[in-house]
């Protein structure tokens, strides 16, 4: 059995064991030490509007239910059935007036508690109450909302959310604060994709731009041949504009920089990122200026975020109004899901650049995503190989400075300083929880 | 409203055939042979849920003009991308061919039929199921494809990567 006190050792100034990605008994203990104890994002409560609106996912290996209750709170359930511990809510989403267990008939409200249980003759004398909680959908231990984002802690013992986040609340309010309506949605299911590897490749991924130019050089290539086979004059197509800044320079991105937060969170841009240079959509700037005038609206376009990634659930793009949700499912399987935003208040034009980019780039079937998928899987390939220990990470090592607003430590875009961060933090959740890390 | 279209058993003939030579094309992988297959304004379309209506509100995995069918072909295969390393090989069965009962004005025909394909890849072979909704515009003797809408049965499921069209 892995030891919890050696999980230090497997984290270095500039490198990491490569057991952390390959040892299955690491990732059970990941999932009791970071998943069990970090806040991890739920989902967003534009998903349930209506009372008895439910949806089911999971906070490591723990089944969860995000539901809307008769007075308008959203509340997050363990799914398991307080007597044999069956999962009660079986689909993905729905509505219901309460949970009923489909395997001995245990009825509960949609605040968890139990309010039925079929012959209950056969429990008196037995010490059995039905208000105990033990035999409730006990609520998860720790639950926030900002701005309809719901996280949820399986320990009690947390930082509060607001010190969690630090930063990142610009991210999240500025995907919000793009709304002319200053409120986003969830529009329609999301994209499910299976990796075969280990979640937090994923994770460094989102804030790697070493790899866009070399991983992802190919669609570049591709667009631009076909470009050059076109007549003259031919104007760009908005395809064209999404792909084109994956093929930017090493320049181009260390410009972009990359700034590491508290709890192993971290953000490259800020002022620009590859989605600066879109084109303007028609009657957007003009919905915007007529909710916050000319100032405000300024104020909230000049953000502009690459991936801002809050450790260790989820990466959010404020300029594109997508999110990738990170549900660990095994020490080499993870599933990513992409979620999209509609912005209250914006030009339908607004949603369909966020759909059209999303299917370029986030798409199980894209020219992007598979790279990626191709490259993580290739790191468990050949990190089984016994010639060697440990995975570097020492780009950029010494050249960190702190950051000039909202605190953390800045560096040069193409720096690894976003790793380093996460395997501090890492090592410090596996060794004293969440509220120290 | 909907037309009423009934074929003849020539015409139906010639449908499948046109629906076999595109399966055949994609088995093959020749993407630009099947580009040929659609119209100019063709797309391809699997979307990611059963009842999806628009490809422009909601998420699909694929929904494709031929500008994306030409940067894809030239994509596929490329030296320089890590997930092309490896063969792409298919095998496609399509049967229950019939014609929707609502067909479009815009397009002579809308064929639906149900399909089997495997794609080999990555020493993996991953089994799709699920409708072809082919909209059909003549083309002299032949057709163009203006629609091909994908329903897998697993729309709304984890996904694995996808190389080429189903």
């Amino acid at each position: 059995m892995a030891d919890l006190n050696k999980m230090a050792d497997l984290v270095e100034e500039n490198r990491v064991h490569k057991s952390v990605y390959l040892d299955p008994e690491i990732f059970a203990l990941e999932m009791e030490h970071i998943w069990g104890k970090a806040w991890v994002f739920v989902g967003h409560d534009s998903q349930i509007p209506n009372t008895g609106d439910f949806y089911t996912t999971d906070i490591g290996r723990s089944p969860v239910v995000m539901v809307r209750a008769k007075d308008g709170a959203v509340h997050v359930l363990h799914n398991r059935c307080g007597h044999k511990g069956a999962k009660v809510a079986g689909k993905k989403c729905g509505n219901t007036a309460g949970f009923r267990c489909p395997y001995h008939g245990w009825s509960y409200k949609l605040d968890g508690s139990l309010i039925g249980v079929p012959n209950r003759k056969g429990y008196s004398d037995t010490g059995f109450d039905i208000k105990d909680p033990q035999f409730s959908m006990t609520k998860v231990a720790s639950v926030a909302n900002v701005r309809g984002f719901v996280f949820a802690s399986l320990s009690v013992d947390v930082p509060s959310i607001e010190d969690f986040l630090g930063d990142t609340i610009r991210t999240i309010n500025n995907v919000a604060d793009r709304a002319p309506e200053g409120e986003i949605e969830i529009v329609g299911s999301p994209l499910r994709y299976e990796h075969d590897s280990n979640w937090k490749m994923f994770v460094e991924n989102l804030n790697d731009s070493m790899h866009p130019m070399v991983a992802h050089a190919s669609v570049g290539s591709a667009a631009k041949s076909y470009l050059a086979d076109q007549p003259e004059g031919t104007v760009y197509p908005r395809e064209a504009e999404i792909i084109f800044p994956f093929g930017s320079s090493y320049e181009f991105f260390d410009k972009m920089g990359v700034t590491a937060l508290k709890y192993g969170h971290s953000y490259m841009g800020g002022q620009a990122s590859i989605h600066t240079g879109y084109s303007d959509i028609p009657g957007y700037m003009e919905a915007m200026e007529a909710s916050y005038g000319t100032e405000r609206t300024g104020e909230i376009l000049s953000q502009n975020r690459h991936n801002t990634i809050i450790y260790p659930s989820f990466t959010l793009k404020d300029a594109i109004q997508a999110m990738r949700v990170v549900r660990p499912v095994s020490v080499d399987n993870t599933v990513i899901e992409t979620w999209h935003f509609r912005l209250k208040g914006a030009p339908d034009e607004m949603l369909k650049r966020t759909i059209t980019y999303s299917r370029l780039i986030n798409s199980n079937a894209s020219m992007v995503g598979p790279d990626d998928w191709d490259c993580y899987r290739r790191m468990h390939e050949g990190l089984t190989s016994s010639s060697a220990e440990w995975v570097d990470m020492r780009r950029g090592l010494g050249e960190e400075a702190e950051a000039v607003d909202g605190g953390g430590e800045r560096s040069f875009g193409t720096s690894d300083i976003s790793f380093r961060n996460q395997y501090r933090v890492w090592a410090k959740y596996m060794k004293t929880g969440a509220k120290n890390a | 409203m909907p037309k009423s279209v009934t074929l003849s058993v020539d015409e139906y003939a010639a449908i499948t055939e046109f629906l076999y030579r595109e399966a055949m094309c994609l088995d093959d992988a020749r993407l630009e042979d099947w580009m040929g297959l659609y119209s100019d304004e063709g797309v391809y379309w699997m979307p990611a849920h059963p009842d999806q209506i628009c490809p422009d509100t909601e998420i699909s995995v694929l929904y494709e003009n031929k500008l994306l069918m030409d940067i894809r072909r030239r994509n596929f295969g490329h030296a320089l991308a890590p997930s092309m390393e490896y063969p792409v090989r298919g095998s496609r069965i399509l049967g229950n061919t019939h014609l929707v009962g609502n067909q479009p004005e815009n397009s002579a025909v809308r064929v639906s039929s149900s399909f089997h394909a495997q794609l080999y890849y990555r020493e993996e072979i991953t089994h799709f199921a699920g409708k072809y909704t082919h909209d059909l515009v003549r083309d002299g003797e032949s057709f163009k494809i203006a629609q091909k809408r994908v329903d897998l049965i697993n729309a709304d499921g984890i996904q694995r990567n996808l190389l080429i069209y189903i």
